[in-house]
């Protein structure tokens, strides 16, 4: 309602350009990896099915590689196997010291995984939120109380944002193209950059008449 | 409260579930002696788990290697019996 995204690169099937990003070599992946904002100090939003969670857990891998690396996991959707696939994928040979790179903190409640982001420390570390939105859809928790906390939420986003890229995943409730709780819009609103996804339309069958 | 990881059986599966294309592929008999490795790689769960390797398929591939080996020594030790047998019948003393 009202809320410009900053800018939305919607991929109609999957988020193959984001991840074909990480297969690439050298200075065009660095360059690359600038132009998409992943190396800024800036907070980025990826809205898709199942919470991007695959490209969510290579850019852990990636980032691993380069140092450390925070996950905030709000949809308990972080799977260290496949990150240690990713790795080793990406060429990385000292793959124990890599995951060990990798802090991952969990919420379970939507109360969790605002004071999950408040007491996470400014520090100038690439953070991913995985499945930020998952605690928030708890029909259990009043709607303004949801509002308000994704608000403050979003604040303290933003604010880690400051210090480095800041990386938020987020699931569309069913049905996709429609966010009536309105706590989508809030996490977007905030994000320099969105990538959404759309949801994939099956393909249409050819009619014999 | 939650999982951290899914557990070596549900990783199990999965390795085996991503292999189905590649099962669907061979023909009966090969299909058999695929299913006899991951039965192999079934047994040795528990050791699997308490390895806790961060690429489960490389200790599902060893627990494989592990059987066959199993097999080979068994297999050994029948021939070296059957030889010895074989010469104390051809020189009986």
């Amino acid at each position: 309602m009202g809320i410009v995204l900053p800018l939305i690169l919607r991929y109609a099937r999957g988020m193959d350009a984001l991840l074909n990003l990480f297969s690439q070599d050298g200075r065009e992946k660095e360059g690359l990896l600038y132009r998409y904002g992943l190396l800024d100090r800036r907070l980025l939003a990826i809205a898709a099915p199942h919470a991007g969670s695959q490209v969510m857990l290579t850019l852990a891998a990636y980032l691993a590689r380069r140092g450390r690396v925070r996950v905030l996991d709000g949809g308990n959707r972080f799977n260290a196997y496949i990150v240690a696939r990713a790795l080793r994928s990406l060429g990385a040979d000292d793959l124990t010291q890599s995951l060990m790179r990798i802090q991952v903190a969990r919420a379970f409640t939507c109360h969790q995984a605002l004071a999950l982001l408040e007491q996470t420390p400014p520090e100038a570390l690439p953070t991913l939120v995985l499945d930020l939105l998952d605690t928030y859809y708890d029909e259990s928790v009043p709607l303004i109380e949801r509002l308000r906390l994704a608000e403050r939420s979003a604040a303290c986003l933003r604010a880690l944002s400051q210090q480095a890229v800041v990386v938020v995943s987020l699931r569309p409730p069913r049905p996709p193209a429609v966010d009536p709780t309105g706590l989508l819009d809030i996490i977007l609103g905030a994000a320099d950059r969105v990538w959404l996804q759309e949801p994939a339309t099956p393909d249409e069958v050819p009619r014999l008449f | 409260m939650g999982r951290t990881l899914p557990s070596i059986t549900i990783a199990f599966l999965q390795e085996q579930q991503s292999f189905a294309r590649f099962r669907r592929a061979l023909r009966r008999s090969d299909q058999l002696a695929l299913d006899e490795l991951f039965a192999a790689a079934h047994q040795h769960l528990a050791a699997a788990a308490y390895a806790a390797h961060p690429l489960p398929f490389e200790t599902f591939l060893l627990a494989m290697l592990l059987e066959e080996h199993k097999q080979v020594l068994g297999l050994r030790r029948r021939l070296d019996e059957l030889l010895a047998a074989q010469e104390e019948h051809a020189h009986p003393e």
